[in-house]
């Protein structure tokens, strides 16, 4: 409601401002240049549009103004003949008897012009009176004044009508009005014009100002003139030309002598005379041109209007519609001033009217901007509480912590000394926050006015400066001295002054660096230390804080140091994001990807996913290797529901692996209405690496798994040997044989049951591989069969097998034992003849699994064969190397690899390793 | 009087052996012993007994092995197999009894 009432207030303000600004400037005449140039414009537009169907211009050379009656008295009795409705003389005829004047005053429609005196001093070219009211009169000769060009000497019966004449009003030298009457001696006398004019007419001229602007729409061309030969010779063309028309008689403009600007020679390049000046300023009267202009209480009223009505669309308007408004209400305002000066003669304020319009619109712009930016400011100030409150700054604050800080420098960069000095805004030196193994003097020395070298070069450095000067005061130890600024969101907010051994300074680079990282979060620290102490002094209250940081550059330094901080974290969690080992992908809740870390970009290499391009739905698909439906399934399941999906996912390519996929919602917790709500801001989906794990797992259940099966086994011999012992049938000796039957067993059990949990207990970390653990002895086989099916195929080689259904577990590692089968099996393909077979057997006897491999080949002497596998003195093949390497894994796993060869027999090895239970 | 009923062990586990072999003859039955799959192919060559008791899990030749034999190769197809397992599996079950086995014991 406020807001709407200040609005409302707002709006009068600039309504009333702009009024008074543009009646200030108005009574100032500010406009009228422009308002000229306006009205020069519109008659340009005018032009050609009205003729002068109502004057008469009858030019005389100037030298004929002496030639007496026998041309002026010839004229006027002429033109009288002629009917001419008034003789307007733009002069005084030299050498005329009374008998002219005194002829004008019989004919009552001749006027003269009666020229204005120059004089600097006494030039009375005085404004009208408003109450001044147009007349019509004569004057006696006697009505001299000294300012006036003196009357001809006439009988007084002779009176002449004179109008006053003058050089007209001028802006810049343009000529566009016409003086309506002068006032002379408090005497009020019109201009030629208006005098002719109210003859001509019959009726007052309602003139309220002093000058009014001439109608310049005729082009000069169309202004009726007659040669003065011509109209005294007689040969007039046409008596229409002068009958019932205002005849003004004139001297024509000789070439040489310049004539007066106006809007005409803007547009048209041309200077008329006095005479035709007169003639267009008296036509503008005969044909009702003379244009009316609002009075200064209408012009302000149109002014109000418009402002407040157009104050109030601006109102409902944005500022793009504002100013497309403003550009049209503009053209408005044009087109509506020149309609009524080009039909009804009114002339509008045009230039105050769009100046008041633009004004208008720059207030109701620069009010929606002020608005915005303190929307804007508030926004950002309250986000920057917001990010200050998140930060635990008062452990910052902490005598503690700085300790624990001094300690940590202290220890990890083996430094001899060290001092913290903190620099806050208001004071002029810096304090001291702690320090070590520094004197007092020490101490107090680096607490001065820090600015001065080398303080002022480090803070122009920004960055770690070793000193050529020592800091501290000397020690019997070398030392080497730096001086590094604390600097958070670009301001300085403390020092870091430090002395390491000589000794101990091994690497300056990495040193320098280490100083670089250290110092900047020392900076960030200082800073949220800074905030703490801060808030506390302004009883962190919202409005205090709020006026703390309000205003100035203040606001700005809040703000970047909240946004560095902000920033600092973000390319922290950024970063461990990225740098997070376990492959994460984050969606938007549309299921479209925002952020794929390193490891996702790897295992989608490897495993040919389309992290980067699939929705989450496509990559469900493919992970998961389920139909669209399910992974929707999903996907609401997760969304809707609000509940993670945790499965097991095998991923296969030419490695097997296999993950738990993790995928759950994650929130972002926003404060409305004083409670903090949780906000869905993505899914993030996580493939953690089970395979060693899997494997790990899977090693334990086949030792347990082989554990119940031999107990099983046994046990059916203990139940038996109960049934005998029991059973009177039995004889004593048969008795003894199955307690001592009995009695092995129980030993065996005790001797397995020790072993498996020998191998129970083993500690597997998933992180390395396992290396010697009782594992399948028919796996690895088949492993190695699929990694050397492709170069067998190749050399037409067929692997044939023959594997016990049900056999013991052996000692081993797993993808080791693949690798070292699959070494025999490539060697043997290498030798095997093309079409025959490679035979593979497994047999379990002596405790023990026997691999038995044999191919038909080339073979090679014996003795050779032994010396590649067992001879470090003969130089082998890489594929021998394999067999190297994994003859060593074998005698590790305490087995045994047997080979033999004959020449164009083959090859053929026998691995033995150890069976478990 | 008629003449006792023979049965076929073949485990790899001597005590076992010993145990039901005493057990089994105590109640009537004579009894024959083979260490593996192979020496129970070699004895059938010349017995032909009433039941084969059949381990599963031993050397040179397991059950599987054997009864595969038995119930393709051998001219004693017909003999009934009691199979002796430790392996709880369901699968090995069923697969040894796919196999012609008459009934498997855990």
């Amino acid at each position: 409601m406020w807001n709407k009432w200040q609005n409302q207030l707002t709006r009068f303000f600039y309504v009333l401002m702009i009024t008074v600004i543009l009646t200030v400037l108005m009574f100032f005449e500010a406009f009228v240049w422009l308002d000229e140039w306006a009205y020069d414009g519109f008659e340009y537009l005018i032009s050609n549009q009205k003729g002068l169907q109502q004057v008469l211009l009858i030019e005389a050379p100037p030298e004929t103004r002496e030639q007496g009656n026998q041309t002026w008295l010839t004229l006027l009795e002429r033109l009288h003949q002629k009917q001419a409705k008034q003789i307007v003389f733009t002069f005084f005829p030299k050498n005329v008897s009374s008998d002219f004047y005194c002829q004008a005053k019989k004919y009552g429609n001749v006027f003269f012009a009666r020229l204005l005196q120059p004089d600097d001093k006494t030039y009375p070219n005085h404004p009208l009176p408003t109450s001044w009211t147009p007349w019509l009169k004569s004057y006696s000769p006697s009505s001299w004044t000294p300012w006036l060009e003196p009357l001809p000497k006439i009988p007084a019966r002779c009176e002449i009508n004179f109008g006053l004449v003058d050089i007209p009003p001028h802006t810049h030298g343009i000529h566009r009005r016409q003086y309506s009457a002068f006032l002379i001696e408090e005497q009020a006398y019109p201009t030629l014009e208006v005098l002719a004019a109210e003859h001509f007419l019959g009726t007052p001229l309602m003139l309220r100002e002093a000058t009014y602007p001439v109608y310049f729409g005729s082009e000069l061309e169309r202004l009726p003139k007659i040669k003065l030969d011509n109209m005294l010779s007689g040969d007039l063309m046409n008596s229409e030309l002068i009958e019932q028309r205002s005849i003004i008689v004139g001297f024509a403009r000789p070439h040489n002598v310049p004539g007066l600007h106006t809007p005409l020679s803007l547009f048209h390049d041309v200077m008329i005379s006095m005479p035709e000046y007169h003639a267009l300023a008296l036509n503008t009267l005969l044909n009702d041109q003379h244009i009316t202009t609002l009075s200064s209480s209408l012009e302000w009223l149109l002014l109000l209007i418009l402002i407040t009505l157009s104050a109030f669309i601006y109102h409902i308007l944005n500022t793009q519609q504002a100013s497309r408004f403003t550009l049209a209400i503009s053209g408005f305002y044009i087109l509506l001033a020149w309609l009524l000066y080009r039909y009804t003669s009114i002339w509008l304020p045009i230039i105050e009217m769009i100046l008041a319009q633009w004004l208008l619109y720059w207030f109701d712009f620069k009010n929606k901007l002020f608005k915005s930016d303190t929307r804007l400011r508030q926004r950002l100030v309250d986000s920057s509480f917001k990010l200050a409150d998140r930060i635990n700054a008062k452990f910052l604050a902490r005598e503690e912590y700085w300790s624990q800080i001094m300690m940590m420098l202290h220890e990890v960069l083996n430094l001899n000394r060290l001092l913290i000095l903190e620099w806050s805004p208001g004071y002029h030196y810096p304090k001291e926050i702690k320090a070590l193994h520094c004197s007092l003097a020490d101490i107090e020395e680096q607490q001065r006015d820090y600015n001065r070298k080398p303080y002022t070069i480090a803070i122009q450095k920004k960055g770690a400066l070793l000193l050529t000067q020592p800091l501290f005061k000397s020690i019997d130890v070398a030392e080497q001295h730096y001086l590094v600024p604390l600097i958070f969101g670009d301001e300085v907010l403390g020092f870091w002054a430090l002395a390491i051994e000589t000794r101990n300074w091994h690497n300056k680079n990495k040193f320098e660096a280490a100083l670089k990282d250290l110092a900047l979060q020392l900076g960030e620290s200082l800073y949220h230390r800074q905030q703490w102490r801060l808030r506390n002094q302004t009883n962190k209250k919202q409005l205090r804080r709020y006026f703390q940081v309000e205003g100035g550059d203040l606001i700005y330094q809040s703000l970047n140091k909240s946004i560095t901080t902000l920033e600092h974290r973000l390319t922290g969690l950024e970063n461990i994001i990225a740098e997070l080992e376990t492959p994460t992908i984050i969606y938007d809740i549309f299921g479209l990807t925002l952020s794929v870390n390193q490891g996702m970009n790897t295992l989608s290499q490897t495993f040919k996913l389309t992290a980067h391009q699939s929705t989450i739905l496509e990559f469900l698909m493919t992970l998961c290797q389920t139909d669209l439906e399910t992974a929707r399934h999903y996907f609401r399941h997760i969304l809707l529901e609000q509940n993670a999906i945790v499965q097991q996912v095998t991923l296969t390519a030419a490695i097997k692996r296999v993950f738990v996929l993790n995928l759950q919602l994650f929130y972002y917790q926003e404060e409305t209405d004083g409670s903090l709500l949780n906000v869905k801001k993505g899914i993030l989906c996580q493939l953690v690496d089970i395979t060693q794990m899997k494997l790990q797992n899977t090693l334990k259940e086949q030792v347990a798994e082989r554990l119940i099966f031999q107990f099983r086994n046994d046990m059916q011999s203990i139940m038996t040997a109960s049934k005998l012992l029991s059973s009177e049938q039995s004889s004593h000796q048969e008795k003894r044989m199955v307690a001592g039957i009995l009695q092995g067993k129980i030993n065996a059990h005790l001797k397995i049951l020790n072993e498996v949990e020998t191998q129970l207990n083993v500690e597997l970390d998933a992180s390395i591989q396992v290396e010697n653990y009782p594992i399948d002895a028919k796996e690895p086989i088949l492993d190695a069969i699929e990694k050397v099916n492709t170069i067998a195929t190749e050399q037409q080689i067929k692997i044939h097998h023959e594997l016990p259904a049900l056999v013991s577990l052996v000692f081993a590692a797993p993808n080791e034992l693949s690798l070292v089968i699959a070494s025999v099996l490539t060697l043997l393909i290498d030798d095997g003849a093309p079409n025959t077979d490679i035979t593979l057997e497994l047999e379990e006897r002596d405790n023990g699994m026997t691999y038995t491999f044999k191919n038909s080949g080339s073979g090679m002497p014996n003795e050779r064969l032994q010396q590649y596998l067992f001879s470090d003195d003969v130089d082998i093949s890489d594929k021998f190397n394999s067999l190297r390497r994994a003859i060593k894994l074998i005698t590790d796993w305490k087995g045994t690899l047997t080979a033999s060869s004959q020449i164009d027999q083959g090859l053929s090895f026998e691995l033995r390793l150890r069976s478990f239970i | 009087m008629n003449p006792a009923k023979k049965i076929l062990m073949v485990d790899d586990d001597d005590d076992l052996r010993k145990l039901l072999g005493l057990y089994l003859n105590m109640a009537g039955y004579e009894i024959f012993h083979a260490i593996h799959g192979e020496d129970g192919k070699e004895q059938l060559k010349t017995l032909t007994p009433d039941l084969i008791i059949l381990d599963m899990m031993m050397p040179v030749l397991d059950g599987m092995g054997f009864l595969r034999w038995l119930r393709i190769d051998a001219q004693q197809k017909n003999i009934p197999v009691l199979s002796l397992t430790g392996l709880s599996h369901s699968k090995t079950k069923y697969e040894v009894l796919a196999l012609g086995a008459s009934d498997v014991f855990f």
